[in-house]
């Protein structure tokens, strides 16, 4: 044998050691898995220096308020705004000072009440008020109430939390757009009395009674089963379903598994003479304090615009769909209007379930995601009456918005 | 292996026929010193924090145990109560099966053996990921919906309680297949034929010799699968979709989603229920104990009985239990667009994309790299404890004969607790070195400790008295006869560390950098990962088994006797 023990017990602090002579690379907390991370990846191999790319996944906001200061990464990318203003992490966040300005709207949404520093940059966007259908092969609703898919016609990914809690943002922001402006109001603190509001029992309604219209009991049952990538593939793969409510963000899951060309997608549908809802999301890019100065220069960096013909790993990105960006508009066809609309931000309004902290915060199991679970499972599986499953799910709601309970 | 294998031997009072070895010790102080790293690390990590937690519960009077009362920590609680009776039907597959192939004969009896402990070896996750895989509605993917030609959501509500029962099983019963196997080939065979001769009837021998006998071995394999179940968390992050975990996990899993929610003295609280719910199903067990477990040769070497039944069984339990091992493979080897869309029944294009999609990032391929160097430091961190202490708890006196059944008890209950018992005050303090790497190393090692001391001390105790010439190297001496167990605790250690979830997401979230965190997150999407998940999966699981393989014999002395012969 080559390696005697000897030697190998001499390596072991040799490689610790070795660590420890280079420049430390800055550390990067995503939360993106497998093709995204990937793609993030290359990106951030363009910049000059040494970067650290981790994926925190749902861990992301234990990393960001964890107790020790020198394991809180440089900069995180944060798909969730209400990590933002959590009083843990608030006060360790660097604010932003970059040279390219950011629209008034997604302004707004980094800047906390009463401040005017931005805390960070857009990197990414995301349109959440999409329904997507094959090409030529489904009507769009003329609006909610008469938007009754049949059983087995919607696909939904009810297994993920945050595929049930895109549906109720678009409903409750068609429905009654004054409660989501009351939650989370523009450039004021969120008042979660809104909560007990009678319109939220009636969206929730609303929502069951499609839910509920959508799927038989075992239809149901199986879409408890299903991811937001399965929805897909049983719409645009094995063709078993004819219409699925998904983000922007689709459209490369879609090309990938189903083939170039084949998707269309219309807006998710206004309610009576409301205007539509524009429910949006994004990751927006942090320097945290501990790390050094120099982590805003790679915020900016990441969040620059590009000028017009500027070729990277970005804009190639862009150019294959998925991603959003603020300033590069999108060479697919189907994603310029949706990236007009989020410029536009027309009745538009940030992620519910990514703005909540504390008993509503989201997760698999826990918070709005476990509401409204419990609420498919009752009405699409339990055959529960959706006015009586609708208060109940309120109650949860009302009672989980109050501090500390459980 | 699994770190319950370890009470296989010695569960009842050892009796040492040796001569007393009166004033030839090492000195109590020298003795004490002996003592000193594993006592540190095992109080410092287990027991203090275990106390810690029961006093943080009390800090605001016994308001904060209004907690067991909600509706959403009952539900838990019930859960957690259902994973302890699946306990039970683990070990009743397990003895069942070594009534079937209790005439096996040698070779047959192996080759069970060790197909139906490799599952032990495989990480809860790889198994929820498996089972998952196996179980998924769709039958144009899922195997079993497939063969039945049904669309039945087995993922789904109510169903999902057989398919992790199946996987509880799957994973747990041979380690109750061998503490069974191992005791039938050492039932009372002589009193068993006496009893016949004087015409006693077949239900009174059942009752008065059989039971008797099988109650020792029936309570340490009760204990084994009891640990597991009472520590279920990664099976069902990665096997159950995200909408039914609420349904199936138990106090552990509820305990780490919510602990910051419920503030420390609540969610001590609710630690200390969890606890005390385990040890409530454990007390069974403890009577079992009562019973002697010895395992001395067996009298007379089993019979193989010749016979088409016995073929039989053991072809279907082999396939039974190497069928998922082979779902995994067959599923990395596919194309990653065609293992998403379909089974592996469906045919090619099978390629490595999956592997090198997997090694893409660097990210997986570093993780490797960080964990087996973690597992080697553990490893060495436990035997540098264990062995020292060990040696001084079988060879000198500390302790009168009377005082080993509450330490057995005590090393019994830290092998079985989950860590979620006793983490809210272990993450406070280690919060000003949380996520460093010798952390980590420190609270993996004092977590194996109590069970490499258990494992080396009952090796120990055995090694032959002429042995014992009593010098200054005598550890030497012991150490080298007792090499069998040396490599079992090592291969335990090991094995925790390189397949743990639970102490990585308590502990060590920000660094990212343990292998299972980061198959963790292809959960995210995971049917259309299947293929690299698959992929990192068959890898992660290869170097536990290659390992268990290699050392399977040593580890089945280590199990059964633990000195060299």
């Amino acid at each position: 044998m080559p390696l005697t023990r000897r030697a190998l017990l001499a390596a072991l602090p040799a490689a610790a050691l070795a660590g420890c002579a280079r420049e430390r690379p800055l550390q990067v907390a995503v939360v993106w898995s497998g093709d995204e991370l990937r793609r993030f990846l290359g990106v951030v191999k363009e910049y000059g220096r040494p970067v650290h790319v981790f994926s925190a996944g749902d861990n992301i906001a234990a990393v960001l308020r964890g107790p020790a200061e020198e394991v809180v990464p440089d900069v995180a990318v944060i798909p969730r705004l209400g990590l933002l203003f959590d009083p843990m992490i608030r006060p360790r966040i660097r604010p932003w000072t970059g040279d390219h300005r950011q629209q008034e709207f997604w302004r707004g949404l980094v800047t906390p009440p009463g401040s005017h520093e931005e805390l960070g940059a857009w990197f990414k966007l995301a349109h959440k008020s999409l329904v997507w259908h094959r090409a030529g092969e489904y009507t769009p609703p003329a609006d909610l109430t008469s938007w009754q898919p049949t059983p087995g016609s919607l696909a939904i990914g009810a297994a993920d939390g945050w595929v049930l809690s895109d549906w109720f943002e678009n409903v409750l922001l068609a429905f009654a757009p004054e409660v989501y402006g009351g939650l989370f109001p523009p450039g004021l603190p969120g008042n979660p009395d809104w909560w007990s509001a009678p319109q939220v029992a009636d969206a929730l309604e609303l929502l069951g009674t499609i839910w509920r219209g959508a799927f038989t009991p075992e239809q149901a049952r199986r879409a408890l089963t299903m991811q937001f990538h399965d929805s897909i593939f049983d719409v645009f793969a094995y063709r078993t379903a004819g219409v699925v409510a998904a983000p922007d963000f689709a459209l490369p899951v879609i090309e990938h598994y189903g083939g170039k060309g084949v998707a269309a997608h219309f807006r998710f549908p206004a309610y009576g003479s409301n205007l539509p809802p524009l429910v949006v999301g994004g990751d927006v890019a942090v320097a945290m304090r501990a790390g050094p100065a120099h982590a805003i220069d790679f915020v900016n960096w990441l969040t620059r615009p590009r000028a017009s013909g500027e070729r990277d790993a970005l804009t190639g990105w862009i150019a294959d769909g998925g991603f959003l960006t603020p300033f590069t508009p999108p060479s697919h066809q189907l994603l310029r209007g949706p990236a007009q609309e989020l410029n536009a931000a027309v009745n538009a309004h940030y992620d519910l379930s990514d703005r909540l902290i504390g008993g509503l915060e989201g997760g698999d199991g826990r918070g709005l995601w476990r509401v409204l679970t419990e609420l498919f499972t009752d009405v699409a599986v339990n055959a529960v009456d959706p006015a009586t499953a609708a208060g109940a799910a309120r109650d949860k709601l009302v009672a989980g918005s109050k501090e500390g309970a459980l | 292996m699994s770190r319950r294998n370890a009470f296989l031997f010695e569960a009842a009072s050892h009796h040492d026929a040796r001569i007393p070895l009166v004033g030839h010790g090492i000195g109590r102080l020298r003795a004490s010193l002996y003592l000193l790293l594993a006592v540190l690390l095992s109080a410092g990590v287990i027991l203090v924090p275990l106390c810690a937690t029961v006093v943080l519960s009390l800090s605001a009077g016994p308001g904060a145990y209004d907690v067991l009362l909600d509706g959403r920590v009952l539900q838990s609680l019930g859960n957690s109560f259902m994973w302890l009776v699946l306990a039970v039907v683990v070990c009743a597959v397990g003895l069942g099966l070594a009534w079937l192939a209790r005439n096996a004969g040698p070779v047959l009896g192996g080759v069970l053996r060790f197909l139906l402990v490799l599952p032990a070896a495989v990480s809860p996750l790889t198994t929820g990921a498996i089972f998952r895989l196996m179980f998924d509605t769709n039958p144009r993917r899922g195997l079993v919906n497939a063969l039945f030609g049904t669309e039945v959501a087995f993922l789904g509500p109510v169903w999902i309680w057989l398919v992790f029962g199946l996987a509880l099983v799957w994973q747990w019963a041979g380690v109750a297949f061998l503490v069974f196997h191992e005791a039938l080939a050492r039932l009372p065979t002589n009193l068993l034929r006496m009893a016949r001769a004087f015409g006693v009837g077949r239900r009174r021998r059942l009752w008065s010799v059989v039971v008797p006998a099988l109650a020792g071995p029936a309570a340490l394999a009760y204990l084994f699968a009891l640990a597991a179940a009472a520590r279920v968390f990664d099976v069902v992050l990665m096997g159950a979709p995200g909408s039914m975990q609420a349904e199936i996990e138990g106090g552990g899993l509820f305990w780490w989603r919510h602990h910051g929610d419920l503030g420390d003295t609540r969610a001590s609280a609710l630690s200390v229920g969890l606890s005390v719910l385990v040890a409530v199903m454990a007390v069974p067990a403890l009577f079992g104990l009562r019973g002697r477990v010895t395992w001395a040769e067996p009298v007379v070497p089993p019979q193989p009985r010749k016979g088409w039944r016995i073929w039989l069984l053991c072809a279907a339990v082999s396939v039974l239990w190497v069928l998922p091992f082979l779902v995994l493979v067959l599923t990395s080897l596919r194309d990653p667009v065609a293992a998403a869309l379909s089974g592996w029944w469906g045919g090619g294009p099978w390629t490595l994309g999956s592997y090198t999609e997997a090694l893409a990032d660097g990210g997986f391929a570093g993780a490797l790299g960080t964990t087996f160097l973690r597992a080697v430091v553990v490893v060495c961190l436990v035997l540098l404890a264990a062995v020292p202490a060990a040696y001084v708890l079988a060879h000198e006196h500390l302790l009168p004969r009377r005082a080993w059944r509450p330490v057995l008890l005590v090393a019994v209950a830290l092998a079985v607790l989950p860590p979620q018992a006793f983490a809210v005050p272990l993450q406070r303090w280690l919060s000003p070195v949380v996520g460093t790497a010798p952390a980590l190393a420190i609270v993996h090692a004092a977590l194996v400790i109590p069970l490499a001391v258990l494992v080396l001390y009952n090796a120990f105790v055995h090694v032959p008295a002429p042995m014992l010439a009593r010098d200054r190297w005598e550890l030497f001496h012991v150490v080298r006869e007792a090499r069998p167990a040396l490599v079992l605790a090592a291969v335990l250690a090991f094995v925790l560390v390189w397949n743990d979830t639970v102490v990585g997401l308590l502990l060590n979230w920000p660094s990212g950098d343990h292998l299972p965190l980061i198959l963790l997150e292809q959960a995210r999407h995971f049917m259309s990962a299947a293929g690299p998940l698959a992929a990192q999966s068959v890898i992660a699981t290869a170097v536990p088994v290659l390992l268990v393989v290699v050392t399977g014999r040593w580890l089945y002395r280590g199990l059964t006797r633990g000195v060299r012969r």
